[in-house]
């Protein structure tokens, strides 16, 4: 299988502090891993970062993604090449319609690809046959960009806009917080359904449950900016039983 | 060049005024530059001053008041600073009380024994026509309260201004307050007068210094045929804070100023007033709030509430310059009419230069909500009862904002006073 | 939405400079600069017109000379000298087009630069099978071609150029023309009064309803020519007409002095629909040159139940001064004022509106987003009025700021004065900048930066946008994005 991320010796800081202290990651293709830890250790560092958020500046230390330096690009440029982070907290965008918003991006993404853009009625179509594969209606794309969803709403939309824009990595950044068991399920699936051979995913998370629906193939734990222990799965249920004690000693 | 109002009595009386003579022909030439500030100048387009411009009023005659008729009008535990018509009242105030650290004065008896206070009183007025009023105040102060407070200094007890007007004539009272860093006070207001035509015109100066904290309080119930002009000029240094709230039921023509310049990062600003109108009252409420640094705070919320054929004015600016970033600002302005020719107008304007901060404001005008009024009713109460409650509700919102217990319940008493005199029906 | 795409290529495409800058060579028929009783008489008698109207013309120009400048507004530029400027320039023409055959090819071609919508310059050209638009051209001062016209003759509808109707109409003209812009209502309304060259006439019978968008497009086009267009529009009662007013004009150096008067009159239920897209030359970067648009618009509810209703998308000009009115005279009428007004580099807008409720029941709805950019200062000055007999009168305000950059500035005046205890009025503003965090979830979508801004400054301004009828909501999304170029990142 190709690597499809390198992450060698990373640091990175925000405001001048350090919060990534030297990570090591290889994630290759087919492969789904969690990055699990306690509050403020860098998971959602780590993810802007790979994001590329202004103001996570990497201090040292590489990222390769396809091959490519991924630090090099910019935030869209990572997008368009199929970085896709979900976010824990997804924007309000007032005014903005689901629907032209996604399309936009869609067509953005696909550009890059060498693809035909979509006019309405094909992106329409491909967003029927998404939603219908999630087993979510669109109903949600129709209202401005998460301006009153609901925290479950905002992370099905997320969902919803992962699987349209079909990227190769990714991230998704506490996707199962806030969500009640039903939400978890049908989070669970749509990420299971994205799963393929040449498509990596990185789950970050506090909590394991996420991971009883969405099985991965490594468990790094991340304490204090550095990956502390990796695994199996059988990792995330050690932690399930123990908490962070074991890596975090404060944490008892 | 014509002769602008009160040129003679300047000649006439400014040998006998208390000390700063400089500052005062400064003063007088700066007001007589542009003289009365006409319906022309926007932010007086309301305020008809023609009958004090014209009529070129004399100093208020020395007069007195006796205890039993300011009893009423007392804070109890409060150091207590007496005016009538112009002149402090050493018999009916007690500022010897005052405890260390606190120094409480007849601006006369400053001014007279030399003291420069010209640092202070310069800040109060520039060259806008807008200033006019207040320069001409800096010429011809008679009287009025300085009152400092040391560094670190908390003074427990309210310092109470109170002013009465027995007769006719003008009374230019300046006053000077001045907080120390880190030090808190506060600072109560009465205006009250007769039946006689006569013109208050007060000028306040507070200097917040920083983490600093002044208290203002201000009870307006003037005679009903008297100008009220009133102007106060504040200035916030780094983490200072002033709360104000203002209640104005007096005067046939009233006008309370006030501009704040937020000079220190982090200070916060909170301004209120409420406006009771009656007869041909006009009530205007001007505000500018100058955010000039970073991260400060402001809010503003001022209420009418109008009978009869009176007319409340409200016009607020915030001014958000460039460096002002991280400013939050916020004015709000409600109005109730209760007559059918009663008059409300409103003017909350923003003026923003700065990208990165929150401002917002809003305006209403109309009449008491129909649906609560019903349900009052279906619980019992006849409707003029209903509606004074809701009045009440409406005006407490703002005396909530005053910290001192016994100020709130005195104003609102006052308050209950005006309600139980109006037909609300 | 298709326009969004559309706009972002637009964005490629244009890269930065004035699209509509070019100079169209057609003879012209100018008057000398300057303004005196002589220039007015000469205006006048080149347009043929009646002793009526020239009396008018000069009793205004009587009053002009008494009336000075208005000062309040927020904006600044150089005394304007008013004896420096042309203030008559038509085409040259023998006897006027009769068909499009006649309209000048050069002009045609004018219009398809603009970016005419396509289907408009078919109407234009007289396509069959063309769409229900009725255009009317004011190119500079003239009114040089009118198509549809027949059809709406048939219906009783009168769409034409003012100088026409003055012609075939002037008891309509006599009795409305200066009824809701009184001649010496402000300084400029009474410069226009006295030397207003052409503009549209609109009258809709009673009981019709327009089946089609009124449109014309106004272009200043020679050099240093003021121009002064009159527009007056008629909705007899139980009428119903949209017009749609779209503006351009090439690049110049010399700042050019704009200064229309619009009236309506919307009788007994009637409406009226007004919507302008005003996308006059800003000036350059450095504030050199650009329109200075110091327009008065007005319209009268006279009528009970009638209805106007302005929605302004206001992108261009170094100056724009203007507040579209509505006098709520009629029983139940109501007045809507929608209006996006966008500076840039050193672009300066004083807009709003008012609102003068006068019979009773009467409504207006006020919605205001401003976009201040670059060293731009944009400000909303605004009045609502409730007269005393005005019983149950309602108002809605809402005026939101949008500021890009540290330089710029965003300003609100909103004057409310109320007389009459059962009204409810309610106004509400806010201001704020595109957060980081939005920009950076479009971009972590994969938008370019001016993608996003483009996406989120028409967000912002979604409810005034959707007001605009259809032929000019794609253009003036284009715009947005075209005007707040390089204003961020």
């Amino acid at each position: 299988m190709t690597t499809m991320l390198e992450i060698k010796n990373l640091h990175a800081a925000v405001d001048g502090k350090e919060i990534l202290k030297g990570i090591d990651l290889t994630v290759k293709a087919g492969e789904v891993h969690a990055i699990m830890g306690p509050n403020g250790s860098g998971k959602s560092t780590l993810a802007y970062v790979l994001a590329g958020r202004a103001g996570y500046e990497v201090t040292e230390g590489s990222v390769s993604y396809d091959g490519k330096d991924l630090l090099e690009m910019s935030a869209d440029e990572r997008a368009r090449d199929g970085v896709f982070l979900g976010f824990q907290y997804p924007v309000e965008l007032p005014g903005v319609n689901g629907m032209t918003f996604l399309r936009t991006a869609a067509n953005a993404v696909r550009k890059h690809r060498g693809l035909k853009e979509l006019d309405g009625i094909d992106f329409l179509k491909l967003l029927r046959q998404k939603a219908s594969l999630l087993e979510m209606d669109d109903g949600l794309l129709k209202r401005a960009v998460n301006v009153g969803f609901s925290g479950g709403e905002k992370k099905r939309n997320e969902i919803a806009q992962m699987a349209v824009l079909d990227p190769h990595l990714m991230v998704l950044d506490e996707t199962d917080s806030g969500l009640d068991i039903d939400a978890l399920k049908v989070v669970s699936k749509g990420i299971n359904a994205l799963r393929g051979p040449d498509k990596a995913t990185v789950l970050v998370t506090h909590y394991q449950r996420l991971l009883s629906y969405v099985e991965p193939d490594f468990v790094h734990i991340l304490a204090r900016g550095k990956i502390v222990a990796s695994g199996g799965k059988e990792l995330a249920l050690e932690l399930e039983r123990d908490g962070y004690v074991n890596y975090v000693p404060e944490a008892a | 060049m014509t002769v602008v109002p009160y040129a003679e009595q300047f000649e006439r009386l400014k040998p006998a005024l208390p000390g700063a003579a400089g500052l005062r022909e400064q003063a007088f030439a700066r007001y007589a530059a542009h003289g009365f500030p006409g319906m022309k100048r926007e932010a007086w387009r309301h305020t008809k001053l023609t009958p004090i411009s014209a009529a070129a009023l004399e100093p208020s005659a020395a007069s007195d008041v006796s205890p039993g008729d300011i009893a009423a009008h007392l804070i109890p535990d409060a150091l207590t600073l007496v005016f009538v018509n112009g002149r402090m009242d050493r018999a009916l105030s007690n500022i010897e009380q005052a405890p260390r650290g606190v120094t409480i004065e007849s601006l006369a008896d400053v001014l007279a024994r030399g003291d420069d206070l010209s640092p202070w009183l310069v800040q109060a007025a520039g060259d806008s026509p807008d200033d006019a009023l207040v320069s001409l105040n800096t010429a011809l102060m008679n009287d009025g309260a300085v009152i400092r407070v040391a560094d670190g200094v908390h003074v427990e007890a309210p310092i109470h201004l109170l002013f009465f007007a027995k007769q006719g004539g003008m009374n230019q009272m300046r006053n000077v307050i001045v907080a120390g860093k880190g030090a808190s006070v506060t600072v109560a207001e009465g205006f009250f007068g007769g039946k006689d035509a006569y013109w208050t015109n007060v000028v306040n100066q507070f200097f917040v210094a920083e983490g600093a904290s002044i208290e203002h309080a201000r009870q307006q119930n003037e005679g009903l045929s008297a100008y009220h002009i009133g102007a106060n000029r504040v200035r916030l240094a780094q983490g200072a804070r002033f709360n104000s709230v203002a209640v104005m039921l007096g005067g046939a023509v009233a006008r309370n100023e006030t501009r704040v310049l937020v000079a220190g990062e982090r200070a916060e600003c909170h301004l209120a007033g409420v406006s009771l109108g009656r007869g041909k009252q006009l009530h205007d409420s001007v505000t500018v709030l100058d955010h000039a640094v970073p991260n400060g705070v402001s809010d503003q919320v001022f209420k009418a509430v109008l009978d009869d054929q009176s007319h409340a004015v409200y016009q607020g600016k915030v001014i958000v310059r460039q460096d002002a970033q991280k400013t939050d600002a916020r004015q709000a302005n409600h109005n109730i009419l209760l007559a059918r020719s009663a008059e409300a107008s409103s003017k909350p304007e923003l003026e923003i230069f700065a990208d990165d901060v929150k401002c917002a404001h809003g305006a209403t005008v109309g009449e008491l909500d129909k649906n609560m009024l019903f349900y009052m009713q279906a619980r019992g109460l006849d409707p003029k009862t209903a509606r004074a409650l809701l009045v009440e509700g409406f005006v407490l919102e703002v005396l909530e904002r005053i910290a001192s217990p016994e100020i709130r319940d005195m104003f609102r008493t006052d308050i209950g006073g005006w309600l139980h005199g109006r037909a609300l029906s | 939405m298709a326009a969004t795409t559309e706009t972002q290529q637009a964005l490629k495409d244009i890269g930065g400079d004035y699209k509509h800058g070019f100079v169209t060579d057609i003879e012209m028929d100018v008057a000398p600069k300057g303004l005196d009783e002589a220039v007015i008489r000469m205006i006048s008698a080149k347009k043929l017109e009646p002793e009526w109207l020239l009396d008018w013309r000069l009793e205004a120009f009587r009053k002009w000379g008494k009336e000075e400048e208005p000062e309040w507004a927020k904006v600044h530029y150089p005394a304007i000298d008013f004896q420096d400027i042309h203030y008559y320039a038509a085409p040259k023409k023998k006897d006027g087009p009769k068909s499009l055959d006649e309209v000048d090819p050069e002009l045609l071609e004018t219009y398809a630069k603009l970016g005419i919508p396509l289907r408009e310059q078919e109407v234009l050209a007289g396509v069959m099978g063309s769409p229900n638009i009725a255009v009317d051209a004011v190119f500079d001062s003239v009114s040089v071609a009118t198509t549809y016209k027949k059809k709406l003759e048939e219906m009783g509808i009168i769409f034409g150029s003012f100088s026409e109707a003055v012609k075939t109409h002037p008891e309509l003209i006599r009795k409305y023309l200066g009824s809701v812009v009184p001649v010496s209502d402000n300084f400029y309304a009474t410069l226009n009064s006295a030397v207003f060259t052409d503009g549209t006439f609109v009258y809709v019978p009673k009981g019709v309803r327009c089946p089609m968008e009124l449109s014309t497009y106004f272009r200043i086009n020679t050099k240093e020519t003021g121009q002064f267009e009159r527009t007056l529009i008629i909705a007899d009662e139980g009428s119903y007409v949209s017009y749609l007013e779209g503006c351009t004009a090439p690049m110049r150096d010399e700042n050019q002095l704009h200064a229309a008067v619009v009236e309506l009159i919307a009788l007994d239920n009637a409406e009226i629909k007004y919507s302008t897209v005003q996308n006059w030359y800003p000036g350059d970067k450095n504030g050199k040159g650009g329109i200075y648009n110091f327009v008065t618009k007005r319209g009268a509810c006279r009528g009970v139940n009638s209805k106007i209703s302005w929605t302004q998308v206001e992108t261009g000009s170094a100056i724009t001064w203007k507040y579209p009115s509505c006098i709520l005279q009629g029983d139940n009428s109501q007045g809507e004022f929608y209006s996006v007004a966008i500076t840039n580099n050193m672009q300066q807008a004083d807009t709003g509106t008012k609102m003068i409720h006068i019979g009773k029941n009467t409504r207006s709805r006020i919605i205001s987003k401003g976009i201040s950019a670059g060293r731009g200062q944009n400000t909303y000055r605004g009045l609502v009025r409730v007269m005393a007999g005005a019983e149950n009168a309602r108002n809605y305000t809402q005026c939101d700021s949008l500021l890009m950059g540290d330089k710029c500035g965003a300003h609100t005046v909103p004057y409310i004065e109320v007389k009459n205890p059962s009204a409810q009025i309610e106004h509400e503003a806010t201001t704020s900048k595109i957060s980081e965090d939005q920009l950076f979830y479009c971009l972590q979508r994969g938008l370019t930066q001016e993608e996003a801004v483009a996406m989120i400054v028409n967000g912002f301004c979604k409810e005034v946008m959707q007001n605009l009828p259809m032929e000019f909501a794609v253009e003036a999304q284009k715009l947005l994005g075209i005007s707040l170029e390089g204003s961020v990142g």
